[in-house]
């Protein structure tokens, strides 16, 4: 493990935790206490400057399109969540980070992509119907106390689960815990 | 597709402000990285909308939601590379060309696990003309 964890800080070089947000929205609170509409009831999630960067910098435009249509809009209406992605996760000097993310899941109305057959101006988004049977899935890393909770690292489509209805397939073998499920107006 | 929607538009004027112009100018091309936050490797082929399927511990594969002409396989996540580097002895960074890390991982692991890699190689060296190297290191 020391080896791994030696290695690795001195290849990643810098601090991991976050370096500053480009931006900060709300989503539900972990807290499943909280009625979803009381003051309190949510918490801040950012998007990592580095992970804006990389973004933008490598085209990846269909996560960015998915984030400004999908995720920040939409998290509010999570139906889902989850913790712990119970696998190996190595973060920070933590072997056993993956207790740290958070999965929010929800069925969005629509999906988003960026259309690659058009120049950066009009006709450069496509929205489709959400794909049928998936639900969107949004992982945030959990910081350590502060006013934000945590960041979102991670987003995309997975089968839904026939028996949980908003949650991913085989949600009980991917992941650690529910922490909570609502259901909305 | 839905295109007729009135906020589409405005979608699409904040998505060119969020890229800037700059951004705005930049093309895909296929990737392969390291995800330091969530401790995986990101293989991917295209940019579109996508969903995982989870294969195990290891492996998930990535299809398009929308596939024109062929195959849907856009890319694939190796997880827990720390975990996973550990048991085939190699250290992070050591290896960077994808196919040569797949080829490690079906030569040391078990051989569900190696069945998978080996697939996954002979996809991704179908599919791609150039070796995808894996950048280590996160953009600052």
């Amino acid at each position: 493990m020391q080896g791994v964890s030696t290695i690795s800080d001195a290849i990643l070089g810098k601090s991991k935790r976050s370096s500053g947000y480009h931006s900060l929205f709300d989503a539900p609170s972990p807290d499943s206490s909280m009625p979803l509409h009381d003051e309190g009831a949510v918490v801040k999630l950012g998007l990592r400057n580095n992970l804006y960067c990389r973004m933008v910098d490598k085209g990846l435009q269909t996560d960015i399109s998915q984030f400004l249509g999908i995720l920040r809009p939409g998290i509010l209406k999570a139906v889902h969540l989850f913790r712990d992605l119970k696998r190996g996760c190595y973060f920070d000097g933590d072997m056993g980070s993956s207790r740290d993310v958070y999965i929010y899941t929800w069925k969005p109305q629509y999906d988003c992509e960026r259309n690659w057959e058009r120049g950066a101006g009009f006709g450069c988004l496509l929205r489709h119907p959400a794909p049928n049977k998936k639900v969107f899935v949004v992982l945030v890393r959990k910081l350590d106390g502060g006013d934000v909770f945590g960041t979102v690292e991670r987003w995309n489509w997975v089968e839904e689960d026939t028996r949980l209805p908003g949650a991913p397939k085989e949600y009980d073998i991917r992941y650690g815990k529910v922490i909570w499920s609502k259901h909305h107006d | 597709m839905i295109n007729n929607i009135p906020d589409l538009q405005k979608l699409q004027d904040e998505f060119l402000e969020f890229l800037g112009e700059e951004g705005a100018g930049k093309k895909f091309k296929p990737l392969a990285y390291y995800d330091e936050q969530l401790d995986c490797i990101r293989v991917l082929t295209k940019d579109c909308s996508v969903f995982e399927t989870r294969i195990d511990e290891y492996f998930t594969i990535l299809d398009s939601n929308y596939p024109k002409n062929g195959d849907k396989l856009v890319g694939f996540t190796i997880k827990g590379v720390a975990h996973l580097f550990r048991q085939i002895d190699v250290e992070i960074g050591q290896i960077t060309n994808v196919t040569d890390l797949l080829d490690k991982i079906a030569k040391s692991m078990p051989s569900a696990v190696s069945v998978i890699a080996t697939g996954l190689k002979e996809r991704l060296e179908k599919q791609e003309a150039e070796p995808l190297e894996v950048e280590w290191e996160e953009a600052a």
